[in-house]
C-alpha cells in the first residue's frame, strides 16, 4: 500500500516563477538597451587594430570603436567574456576579416544578443570579400596543421590591401551615417592619397628589400612579404599553431644559414623561447613587430601608415639597409626604430 | 468592381423603381470610396517617387563626389606610379567564393576523450578502476535555423561502466534571442529544449572542457557525476553593463530557468544515485525553478575575476518523489569565483584560479522510503582549484576539495595534481594524480589513489563552440 504522507503539489505553484520571469524579461527590456544611441554616432566593432584605425581615421568623432583584440594579441584566443559582449551588444557595425579567421565572432555576437547584426551585410562587413587569397590549400586537413581552409587570412599585413578596404570601411560608413557622408569622404580621400603616397615611397625606397631572406614564427607576414619582395627561408612553427619542435629548429637553422636569413619576425603573442634559441645559434636579429597598430604603445604607431612605416624602418634596420623618411607633414610622432632595441609590449583595448 | 454594378443592374429590373434608387445609392456611394481611396493611394506613391528622386540624386552627387576626387587625385600621377610597382592582378577584385547549398548543413564538431586509469578505486571503492575507457564521444551539431534563433544538438556516447555504453541527448536547445523576435527593447535570450543548467561555476562545462580530468567531488556528490541537465526553459538576461574611469568593465547578467524535476530525479543524478542505492526510484511531477546572479569584473587589460551565486528549489511539492509515493522538497545554493590572469601575451606565467561552494538542503519527508533517510538532511562541498600556464602549451595545476554526499554519510576529501599539454589546438594530454579519503559512517573509511591519463581530441571545423575553455 503506498501513503501518500506529502499533500499534492499545489498546481498554481507554477505560476510563481513564470510570473517572475515575465517580470525580469520586463526589466531587462527597460534596462537590457540602457543607452539609445545617437543617431549621429554610431558604435563600430573591429575584431582587429588595423580595422579599428580605419574606422577611427575614417569615422573621426562619429564613431565610437570597439576593438576586440590588442595589437600584440593571438587572434585565436579571443574570450567572449560578459563585458565583452555587453560591449558589442549595440554595435552598429562588425569589421571583421571573414572566411574562418574569427570563428569566435558569431557566438560571440550571438551570445551577446546582437546576433541579429551578422545577417545584415550593410553592418556585418567581411573585409576579405574580393582580396586575392595567398595560400589557399589544394587539400584541406589537420595534417597540415591548423589550417584555414580557404587560404592566408593574415590581409591585414600589405598595405595596398589595407588601401582597398578602407574603400570598404567608407562604403560601410557612408550607409551607416548617410549625413555625414562629405566628412567621411573627405577623411577617406585624405587616408587614400597618404597610402597611395606611402606605397610608392615604401615600394622605391625599400627596392633593396627584394630577395632579402627571413624567417617568421607563424605565416602571418605572407602577404606583407609578397608585397615589398622578401622572401621567407622557413618558420618557427613546422605547421601552423604547431610548437616548434628541436629537430625543426635544428633543420631551420640550417637553412638559415645556408640561405643567408638573418632576421626572425616573431609577434608579441609568440613565445620568445624558440626565437630566442635560434637568435643565440645563428646570430639572427630577432623583431618583436605586430602585424596591427598600436604596438609598440606610445611610439605614435597607431594609424595604419604609422604602423607600416614603422615595421617597414625596424626590418630594413635589421636587414642593414637605409630607412626611408617619411615627407614632414606625414611623418609619425616618433622616429622609426634604428637600434634594434627590444620593442616594448603594447598594452590595448583588446579583450582576453 | 463589375459585380456590384451588375447587381445594382438586376435589383433596379426585379425590384422597381423604390429598390433600385436605393441599390443606385448604394452604388454611388461605393464608387465615391473607392475612387477617394485610389487618390490617396496615388498621393502617397507620389511622395514616395519624391523621396525616392531625392535620394537618388543625392546617391548620384556622392558618386559624381566621389569619381571627381578620384579623378582629382590620379591627376597627380600617384596612382599611375603605384601601377607601376605593384603587380596588376593586385587591382583586380577576387570573384566571391561559390556557395553551395551544403553551406546549409550544419557546424559539426565531435570530441573524443579517452581515459587510462590506474590505482586501487576498484579494490577499495568497488567502482570500475585500473582500465582503458573510451569514456566519452560528443557530437556537437549546431547552425542557426533563423534570424532569431540557433538549433543546438550535443548527443554523447558514454562508458558507462561494467562493459556497458549508452547513447544520450546530452543537450538539444533552440536558442532563441527573444528581444528580436518579439521586437522588444531588450537582449534577452531565452533557450528552449534540453540544456546544462545554470547553476554554479562549472555545472555549463561538458566534460572535454573541465579543468581535470574529473568534475569536483562537490559538483559530482551534490548534483552529480556528469553535472545536472534539465529540459525547461532558461532565459538569460543581461542586467547591467558599465565601465570604470580606467575603461574596465562591470558586467551583471542573471539566469533563471524553470526545468522539469527530473533534473534531480533521473538516475544521473546525485540524489538518483542515492535513491537507486536504497532501493528507491525517483518521479518528478512538477517543475524546478534555478536562478543565477553573476559579477565579471575586468581587473585589468589581462586579468579578470567572475563571482556567481546560484540557486535551485522545488516549484511543486511532487517536483521529486519516490516510488513509494513520499515527496522530496530540494533546496540547492551555489557561490563561485573564478580568477583568470595571463602574465604576458602568450599566456605563459598566467593563472587560472576558481572556487565554489555548494550546499543543500533536502527534506525527505517524515516516512522512509526505501533506505532514504528521513526528515531534514544537509550536506556541504566546496573546492578549489588553482592552474598555471607553465609554456605555450603546458599547463600544471591542483585541486583541493571536500564534500558530503547529497543524502549519504560519506564525506570525501580529495586532492588531485595535474598537467595538461596541448600538442596543437585539436589535441591534449593529461596526467591527473588523485588521492581521496573517504570518510563513510556506514561504511568505515577508505584511502584511494589512482592515476588518470587522459587524451582528448577534436574532429571538425572550429565552429561548433570555443575549444579548450580554461586555456
Amino acid at each position: 500500500m503506498t501513503i501518500n504522507v506529502d499533500p499534492p503539489a499545489p498546481r498554481t505553484a507554477m505560476r510563481i516563477p513564470l510570473f517572475l520571469a515575465a517580470g525580469l524579461l520586463s526589466i531587462a527590456a527597460l534596462v537590457g538597451r540602457a543607452a539609445a544611441q545617437d543617431a549621429e554616432r554610431i558604435k563600430v566593432v573591429a575584431t582587429v587594430p588595423t580595422y579599428a584605425a580605419l574606422a577611427r581615421e575614417l569615422g573621426g568623432s562619429a564613431v565610437d570603436v570597439i576593438v576586440l583584440t590588442r595589437p600584440g594579441q593571438d587572434l585565436h584566443g579571443v574570450a567572449a567574456t560578459p563585458s565583452v559582449m555587453a560591449r558589442v551588444r549595440d554595435a552598429a557595425l562588425v569589421l571583421h576579416t571573414g572566411l574562418d579567421a574569427e570563428n569566435w565572432l558569431e557566438p560571440m555576437l550571438r551570445g551577446s544578443g546582437n546576433g541579429q547584426l551578422m545577417g545584415d551585410p550593410l553592418r556585418f562587413i567581411a573585409l576579405s570579400d574580393g582580396v586575392p587569397l595567398k595560400e589557399v590549400p589544394s587539400q584541406v586537413s589537420r595534417r597540415f596543421g591548423d589550417v584555414h581552409a580557404f587560404g592566408n587570412t593574415h590581409i591585414w599585413t600589405d598595405p595596398f590591401i589595407v588601401r582597398g578596404m578602407a574603400k570598404r570601411v567608407r562604403d560601410a560608413l557612408v550607409a551607416a551615417l548617410p549625413h555625414q557622408a562629405d566628412a567621411i569622404d573627405a577623411r577617406y580621400t585624405a587616408l587614400h592619397d597618404r597610402l597611395t603616397h606611402a606605397l610608392v615611397r615604401w615600394l622605391t625606397d625599400y627596392a633593396e628589400l627584394r630577395g632579402r631572406k627571413v624567417v617568421t614564427y607563424h605565416q602571418s607576414w605572407v602577404y606583407f612579404l609578397d608585397r615589398f619582395g622578401l622572401e621567407r627561408v622557413g618558420t618557427i612553427e613546422p605547421k601552423p599553431r604547431v610548437t616548434p619542435t628541436a629537430s625543426h629548429l635544428e633543420q631551420l637553422m640550417e637553412t638559415m644559414q645556408t640561405r643567408g636569413a638573418t632576421v626572425v619576425l616573431r609577434e608579441p603573442y609568440q613565445h620568445p623561447d624558440a626565437t630566442d634559441f635560434v637568435s643565440q645559434r645563428t646570430g639572427a636579429t630577432v623583431l618583436e613587430l605586430s602585424t596591427h597598430p598600436g604596438f609598440p604603445e606610445g611610439n605614435g604607431v597607431d594609424g595604419v601608415v604609422e604602423h607600416f612605416e614603422f615595421n617597414l624602418a625596424a626590418i630594413a634596420t635589421a636587414l642593414g639597409l637605409p630607412v626611408s623618411t617619411p615627407p614632414e607633414d606625414t611623418a609619425p610622432e616618433s622616429a622609426a626604430p634604428g637600434d634594434g632595441e627590444p620593442l616594448r609590449q603594447a598594452e590595448g583595448t583588446g579583450s582576453r | 468592381m463589375i459585380v456590384p454594378l451588375i447587381g445594382a443592374v438586376l435589383a433596379l429590373l426585379c425590384l422597381g423603381p423604390a429598390a433600385g434608387a436605393q441599390v443606385r445609392d448604394d452604388t454611388q456611394d461605393l464608387l465615391r470610396t473607392m475612387r477617394a481611396e485610389l487618390q490617396a493611394e496615388r498621393a502617397a506613391r507620389e511622395v514616395m517617387a519624391t523621396e525616392l528622386a531625392i535620394e537618388r540624386e543625392a546617391r548620384r552627387a556622392l558618386e559624381q563626389r566621389v569619381g571627381e576626387l578620384e579623378a582629382a587625385r590620379a591627376g597627380d600621377g600617384i596612382e599611375d606610379q603605384l601601377r607601376t610597382l605593384i603587380e596588376p592582378g593586385a587591382f583586380e577584385t577576387a570573384p566571391a567564393r561559390t556557395s553551395f547549398a551544403s553551406d546549409f548543413n550544419p557546424a559539426i564538431g565531435v570530441f573524443a576523450d579517452s581515459v587510462i586509469e590506474a590505482g586501487n578505486a576498484s579494490e577499495k571503492l568497488g567502482e570500475d578502476g585500473d582500465r582503458f575507457s573510451l569514456r566519452e564521444i560528443e557530437m556537437d551539431i549546431r547552425a542557426p535555423i533563423s534570424p532569431w534563433a540557433e538549433g543546438v544538438l550535443v548527443v554523447a556516447y558514454e562508458d558507462a561502466g561494467a562493459g556497458e555504453t549508452e547513447t544520450r541527448i546530452e543537450e538539444a536547445y533552440i536558442d532563441l534571442q527573444a528581444g528580436d523576435l518579439l521586437d522588444l527593447d531588450t537582449d534577452a535570450q531565452a533557450k528552449v529544449g534540453r540544456f546544462r543548467a545554470p547553476f554554479g561555476a562549472t555545472n555549463r562545462l561538458h566534460t572535454h572542457d573541465l579543468i581535470q580530468t574529473d568534475r569536483p567531488y562537490a559538483v559530482q556528490n551534490i548534483l552529480g557525476e556528469e553535472g545536472i541537465v534539465g529540459d525547461g526553459i532558461e532565459l538569460t538576461l543581461p542586467v547591467s553593463h558599465r565601465e570604470t574611469e580606467d575603461g574596465r568593465g562591470r558586467t551583471s547578467t542573471a539566469h533563471i530557468a524553470l526545468v522539469n524535476g527530473e533534473l534531480l530525479a533521473r538516475e544521473e543524478s546525485a540524489l538518483g544515485v542515492q535513491a537507486d542505492d536504497a532501493g528507491v526510484e525517483l518521479d518528478s511531477d512538477s517543475p524546478i525553478f534555478l536562478a543565477r546572479w553573476s559579477e565579471f569584473w575586468e581587473l585589468d587589460e589581462l586579468s579578470d575575476v567572475e563571482f556567481g551565486v546560484s540557486y535551485l528549489r522545488n516549484v511543486g511539492d511532487d517536483a521529486v518523489q519516490t516510488d513509494a509515493g513520499t515527496d522530496i522538497e530540494p533546496e540547492i545554493y551555489a557561490f563561485d569565483a573564478t580568477w583568470r590572469s595571463d602574465s604576458d601575451e602568450s599566456g605563459v606565467g598566467g593563472w587560472v584560479v576558481q572556487s565554489e561552494v555548494i550546499h543543500s538542503e533536502l527534506d525527505f519527508g517524515n516516512t522512509a522510503a526505501g533506505d532514504l533517510p528521513t526528515g531534514d538532511e544537509s550536506a556541504h562541498g566546496h573546492y578549489i582549484v588553482a592552474q598555471r600556464q607553465m609554456s605555450p602549451n603546458t599547463y600544471a595545476g591542483l585541486r583541493y576539495g571536500k564534500s558530503d554526499s547529497i543524502a549519504g554519510d560519506a564525506e570525501v576529501t580529495d586532492i588531485s595534481p595535474f598537467v595538461s599539454w596541448y600538442p596543437d589546438e585539436f589535441f591534449r594530454i593529461r596526467l591527473q594524480g588523485q588521492h581521496l579519503d573517504v570518510d563513510d559512517s556506514s561504511s568505515g573509511d577508505e584511502s584511494v589513489t589512482r592515476v588518470f591519463l587522459q587524451f582528448t581530441w577534436n574532429i571538425g571545423a572550429h565552429q561548433p563552440h570555443p575549444y579548450w575553455v580554461n586555456r
